[in-house]
């Protein structure tokens, strides 16, 4: 991706953007709480406190001090590929190079959007917990270095709001959200008057703690804080988003307040994920997610490309955004004798959650909790069933199967698919059933690793004989 | 092209070993100090396992490690207690990396890092010139 960029005589050996230096004693920034904290535990007079105060402020400006120093020594250098250098302890040069970057991001935050600042990272498709290279740069720069093809108006989809709010509370922890809605009707019971809430708030609070005692409604309350939180974050990262095609480049933009750009070569798209929770099936919309080399590598990151869509609204947008990438539209189906095995677990759940209630007392609103997450995932595994498939065709390999509280369909193109394995259980042989597996390469915020696709309770001789044509496209 | 260690790869080993065993040796006084000076007798093992490591493992590493550049594959072995031999072919590599920390820029050692897509390869302690070379030879066969 970086050969695309012209080689700039202008471009040799520059410093990076002085906001550098803010995002690099970033992390010096909780060491600001250290004279907060000493009035707070060694309470003195005024004049130590300030003393002491003026200490902090000193390593504070020594430390300041420092990333500026790290900044004036630090170049980066475009020439087919890009060369940086930065560090004073640990001086690190590194070199990229040329179609090795698999995927761009540039950041605006709200300071980088007033000093006309931007954070570039650049992502290879390597195993990393973190971006090969993040760079500084001003946004003019930016704009040379990541010119726009003028050829022909870029394939645009833009996301409408409602969706993207959908996607921001089924995001959020709804469990807790439902189950925290008690102490807030409560507390709005107390806050409106005697009348109201000693009535009907009273019931409804009763009804929606399942017997939960008063520890736990402290509890619950920061649970729902904590979503309402979750909701608004997830909100405001995926506000505003919108997603253009421009050649065989897929540009993703995205964000309310911190706007990202990322940059991904469409063909180095790995698989195409689409995942409904039960909160998003109530409204028929569906969140798609890809795996492409890099993108989605840093904490908090998604690599959504459709937020929230109906499954009009989606087609037409992947056909929009990724018309050549393969999906595969025919799935092999568990066998219907097999329904239980996709139950077992949450009538399990549902089991212990039963005896830890009639044991009363202390376990009973363990129980309850259980008995809510025990339903709600027996409701999701049922409808998983009826879904459940995997299917070789049109050059992908599909699954469909219920993991968690959601519903996934993956498409995987068959050179990305690395591994494919078909397990037999005792039980399974008898059955001629077996259990599908596809394996492939995943990037996950702060780590990386295999996903494993699995479908269970295939009947064995179709799976074996979609396997083979799975080979044969292969080869 | 080849690569080995020398003296100063050895003398970088030194200097670690020698400011881990000093480290060691304050925090277990610090210990001593909270518990009694009983314990004080810890500080010359540590001083004794220090004095040996510092005698023994340099000059064992530095031996240890050789590699080469074929047609298009890098090959290094390496490590005294477990060897280990690496083979990276060239087009596997992503990116690459030197970093240098204040021992090695004293000895005029680099490390090389090498990014593959299936993780990442270090070339610990490489003198400075046989590092300059691979990472040319690196640059100049990506620009090809």
């Amino acid at each position: 991706m970086l050969s695309n960029l012209p080689t700039n005589p202008l471009l040799a050996s520059q410093r990076p953007y002085p906001i550098f230096v803010v995002y690099d004693a970033q992390k010096w920034w909780p060491l600001l709480l250290v004279p907060v904290l000493r009035s707070l535990l060694s309470p003195g007079n005024a004049a130590e406190i300030l003393r002491a105060s003026l200490w902090d402020l000193a390593v504070g400006l020594v430390l300041i001090g420092y990333s500026t120093a790290k900044w004036l020594t630090a170049r980066y250098r475009f020439d087919r590929g890009l060369q940086l250098s930065q560090g004073l302890i640990c001086r690190r040069q590194l070199w990229l190079l040329p179609d090795d970057a698999a995927s761009i991001e540039v950041e605006c935050t709200p300071l980088m959007w007033l000093t006309r600042g931007r954070r570039v990272r650049v992502n290879t498709a390597g195993l990393r917990r973190r971006s090969d290279a993040i760079l500084y740069l001003s946004a003019e720069r930016v704009k040379k270095l990541i010119p726009r093809p003028h050829a022909r108006p870029p394939i645009r989809y833009a996301a409408r709001i409602w969706p993207v709010l959908v996607l921001g509370a089924s995001g959020s922890n709804v469990a807790f959200g439902l189950l925290t809605l008690s102490p807030a009707i409560s507390h709005a019971g107390r806050v409106i008057g005697h009348q109201w809430g000693g009535e009907a708030a009273g019931r409804l609070g009763r009804l929606l703690m399942m017997g939960l005692p008063p520890l736990l409604e402290q509890m619950a309350g920061l649970f729902v804080w904590g979503w309402l939180l979750a909701f608004v974050y997830t909100t405001l990262r995926y506000g505003g988003f919108h997603a253009e095609r421009e050649g065989n480049r897929l540009h993703l933009s995205s964000g309310l307040l911190t706007r990202r750009d990322v940059f991904i070569n469409s063909r180095k798209v790995t698989a195409l994920e689409l995942r409904q929770t039960l909160f998003m099936k109530l409204f028929s919309l569906y969140t798609v997610t890809i795996t492409a080399a890099g993108y989605g590598r840093e904490k908090g990151t998604r690599p959504v490309v459709v937020p929230a869509a109906g499954k009009r609204e989606l087609c037409s947008a992947l056909d929009q955004l990724l018309p050549d990438y393969p999906v595969c539209s025919s799935f092999l189906r568990p066998r219907r004798r097999s329904f239980f095995r996709y139950l077992w677990l949450p009538l399990a759940v549902l089991a212990g959650a039963a005896v830890l209630n009639l044991m009363g007392g202390f376990y009973r609103p363990i129980g309850m909790v259980l008995l809510v997450m025990g339903a709600w995932q027996l409701l999701v595994r049922s409808i998983g069933f009826r879904q459940a498939g995997f299917g070789v065709g049109r050059g992908a390999v599909a699954v469909r199967y219920p993991r968690g509280l959601a519903l996934y369909e993956v498409h995987i193109p068959l050179e990305t698919a690395d591994t494919i394995v078909i397990r037999q259980s005792w039980l399974q042989r008898k059955r001629n059933l077996c259990t599908v597996e596809v394996r492939c390469f995943y990037e996950q915020p702060g780590r990386f690793r295999r996903r494993r696709h699995r479908v269970y309770c295939l009947p064995y001789d179709a799976a074996l004989h979609t396997l083979k044509k799975c080979r044969e496209y292969q080869s | 092209m080849t690569f080995g260690g020398n003296q100063e790869v050895a003398a970088v080993l030194r200097s670690w070993i020698a400011a881990l065993g000093l480290v060691l040796s304050l925090l277990w006084g610090a210990v001593a100090g909270l518990f009694g000076p009983a314990l004080l007798w810890g500080n010359g093992l540590i001083m004794a396992a220090t004095l040996f490591l510092w005698w023994w493992y340099p000059a064992r590493y530095a031996s240890t490690l050789r590699g080469h550049i074929d047609q298009n594959a890098l090959y290094i072995v390496s490590g005294v207690w477990f060897r280990r031999e690496t083979y990276v072919p060239f087009e596997a590599i992503r990116a690459f990396e030197c970093w240098t920390l204040p021992f090695e820029r004293l000895w005029r050692c680099r490390t090389v890092v090498l990014r593959v897509a299936g993780g990442t390869v270090f070339l610990l302690l490489l003198p400075q010139q046989q590092a300059a070379d691979l990472l040319n030879w690196l640059e100049q066969t990506g620009r090809e």
